[in-house]
């Protein structure tokens, strides 16, 4: 690696923390997750899993689209236990587990190489997928990164067999 | 089919994403910045990664709608080589401050001689120009060197952009002079 990549590699990982504190992060406020919620309670066809606490933003939200589809969205890995049923009780072959420096890497030989749906990513950092998208034995794992650069999106792998992991390598800093 | 093997990563936050963006855009320009003042690989690493420290810690206070970022970073820059002249001139070892940095590799003091190097033109141009003012010298190097418009090079010296205009004006005929003597004058 070039000084330029090590240099941001370094600012990164012992000052990452200090842009989240930036204008663009302060911004954000409640209210546009309550206007996200009630557009979604209006569509009427969605089925919405959401959890609140206060004024704090919800920790997960599992959703059932018009489509059959369902998008999911995790802020936090407290969401995780709770996504994951609403994930199994929609029949999406998918698995939110926290990412951590700790965890082993994962194995690729179990990795599906086709035959399945590329869950869609949005700009929000929401997955959305669908019940027939991966094959049954196997299991998409969404990463939920705790690094404090990280946007609330999720991370997320090709097919894994089952049983899936319980943790995912993190990546970058 | 696109298959995301083995992990693919998630996004960065909003403003991390801008920083990077920015560190990625304007690194070279920094770190030609320091490139122009020593040759030394390890002096060039660290103001340039101090540059970058004081920027990530107060990018909240950066405001795209009030100047360029790359104004912006050689703002910085500018004020961090001041203090590390300062520092030298006190006698305060260059030492003192590296304990707190890594040691370079043998990859990155070749990738940064190679950098220094490319800027040899721009040393020896800034070194010619030792006898002007200094502010005169900066603003030949923001507009001529770097390619900064007047108005960017004015928001990283802090003057007006007119006063600018009118110092490159002045010591553009200054370079012409030294120039048809032979830089004898």
């Amino acid at each position: 690696m070039t000084f330029k990549d090590n240099l941001l590699e370094d600012l990164m990982s012992e000052h990452g923390a200090a842009l989240v504190d930036a204008p663009e992060q302060r911004k954000r406020s409640a209210r546009p997750l309550l206007v996200a919620a009630a557009v979604l309670a209006v569509a009427g066809a969605a089925t919405v899993a959401i959890t609140t606490s206060g004024n704090a933003p919800e920790a997960w939200a599992v959703t059932k689209n018009a489509d059959g589809s369902v998008t999911v969205s995790i802020r936090d890995i407290k969401g995780v236990d709770a996504a994951n049923a609403k994930l199994r009780e929609y029949g999406i072959h998918a698995k939110a587990v926290p990412m951590s420096k700790d965890c082993a890497d994962l194995d690729e030989s179990k990795l599906l190489k086709g035959g399945y749906a590329v869950p869609r990513t949005s700009e929000d950092g929401s997955v959305t997928m669908s019940a027939g998208d991966v094959p049954a034995g196997y299991t998409v794992l969404l990463g939920v990164s705790n690094l404090p650069n990280r946007a609330t999106g999720l991370g997320l792998t090709a097919p894994t067999q089952d049983p899936a992991p319980n943790c995912l390598a993190e990546v970058g800093s | 089919m696109t298959v995301p093997v083995p992990v693919h990563p998630p996004p960065l936050a909003p403003a991390a994403r801008a920083f990077e963006a920015i560190y990625q855009a304007e690194f070279d320009v920094v770190m030609a910045y320091f490139a122009r003042r020593t040759a030394e690989p390890q002096t060039a690493a660290d103001l340039t990664a101090d540059t970058f420290v004081a920027a990530i810690t107060s990018f909240g206070s950066f405001d795209s709608s009030r100047g360029t970022a790359r104004a912006w970073l050689l703002g910085i820059a500018r004020r961090v080589f001041a203090q590390h002249c300062e520092a030298v001139t006190r006698g305060r070892d260059v030492v003192v401050r590296m304990t707190g940095r890594r040691a370079l590799s043998g990859d990155e003091i070749d990738d940064l001689v190679g950098r220094i190097d490319a800027e040899r033109a721009g040393r020896d141009l800034v070194a010619a120009l030792s006898t002007l003012p200094a502010l005169d010298r900066e603003v030949v190097e923001l507009v001529d060197l770097v390619g900064m418009t007047p108005k960017e090079a004015a928001a990283v010296l802090g003057v007006s952009s007119g006063a600018v205009r009118i110092r490159l004006f002045r010591v553009r005929g200054k370079i012409r002079d030294l120039a048809a003597h032979g830089g004898q004058r």
